[in-house]
């Protein structure tokens, strides 16, 4: 699972969380990485409903497990306004790492990966480092380093 | 202070490993032994033994979801708690576990 410049989109201006997850799935779409856009929102909004994936300090990790995705993937987006989303702060969000996983993805190595990234962002330096951060070079090395790290303990 | 607990979720991708480890770390900042088993979708990851679940004061149920091996817990105390609250806050879901386990027990 390889993170790119292709896995960043920066200066979204989506107006909700809704539209922000819409502009996911059409991107994953464009990029071949699920078969369907609309099964794509669906799956998101399917698990925002059985609980938000709102995190803290502007961070989201919504996921699609669904059949209509081909390959595990991690989208980052860095949305210029800060839109509601129900999150453990109360704060609304900026920040939004996108998982895509085929629903038969089992136990792999993508697995590891995408835990070992959902745990980094309970760590303040790899939220600061994001934000900090404004270039695409600088966050595709940021982020796979912290993909990449823990797969390698 | 031994805590066994199993933390899952929906997808069992995300907030499974996140209630992990918050809730590890808050034990190592407490002094309390906290081991969480994660049930996602890479299986049972951290896997509590039925020596360590004998060794627990009690067991932490951090999720809504349902879980497999409860019989290695029988006999001790299972407290519930919602996975997002053990992310959000786990020092203080470890602190009134500990308490409502030592009221009642």
């Amino acid at each position: 699972m390889k993170f790119t410049k292709k896995n960043i989109l920066l200066n979204q201006e989506a107006e909700s969380k809704e539209a922000l997850l819409k502009v996911i799935a059409k991107y994953a779409k464009m990029q071949n990485i699920v078969d369907s856009e609309e099964a794509t929102y669906r799956a998101f909004l399917r698990r925002e409903a059985e609980s938000s994936t709102g995190l803290q300090d502007g961070f989201a990790i919504p996921h699609a497990k669904d059949e209509t995705v081909k390959t595990p993937t991690v989208i980052f987006v860095k949305n210029k306004k800060h839109i509601s989303w129900e999150t453990f702060d109360d704060q609304p969000v900026q920040y939004v790492f996108a998982l895509l996983v085929p629903k038969a993805e089992q136990g792999t190595v993508h697995i590891q990966m995408l835990s070992a990234l959902a745990t980094a962002l309970m760590e303040d330096d790899f939220k600061n480092a994001i934000i900090r951060n404004t270039s695409a070079a600088e966050l595709v090395t940021i982020i796979s380093n912290e993909m990449i790290g823990v797969n390698q303990q | 202070m031994k805590i066994v607990g199993i933390s899952a979720c929906p997808a069992g991708l995300a907030h499974t490993p996140m209630a992990a480890k918050a809730l590890q770390k808050a034990g190592v900042k407490l002094g309390y032994d906290v081991k969480i088993e994660q049930q996602g979708s890479l299986g049972q990851v951290n896997k509590i033994s039925q020596a360590e679940a004998d060794a627990a004061d009690f067991v932490l149920l951090a999720t809504d979801q349902k879980v497999i091996g409860l019989e290695r817990f029988e006999g001790k105390p299972q407290l519930r708690v919602n996975i997002s609250t053990c992310i959000k806050a786990p020092e203080a879901v470890l602190k009134k576990c500990v308490q409502a386990v030592e009221q009642r027990y």
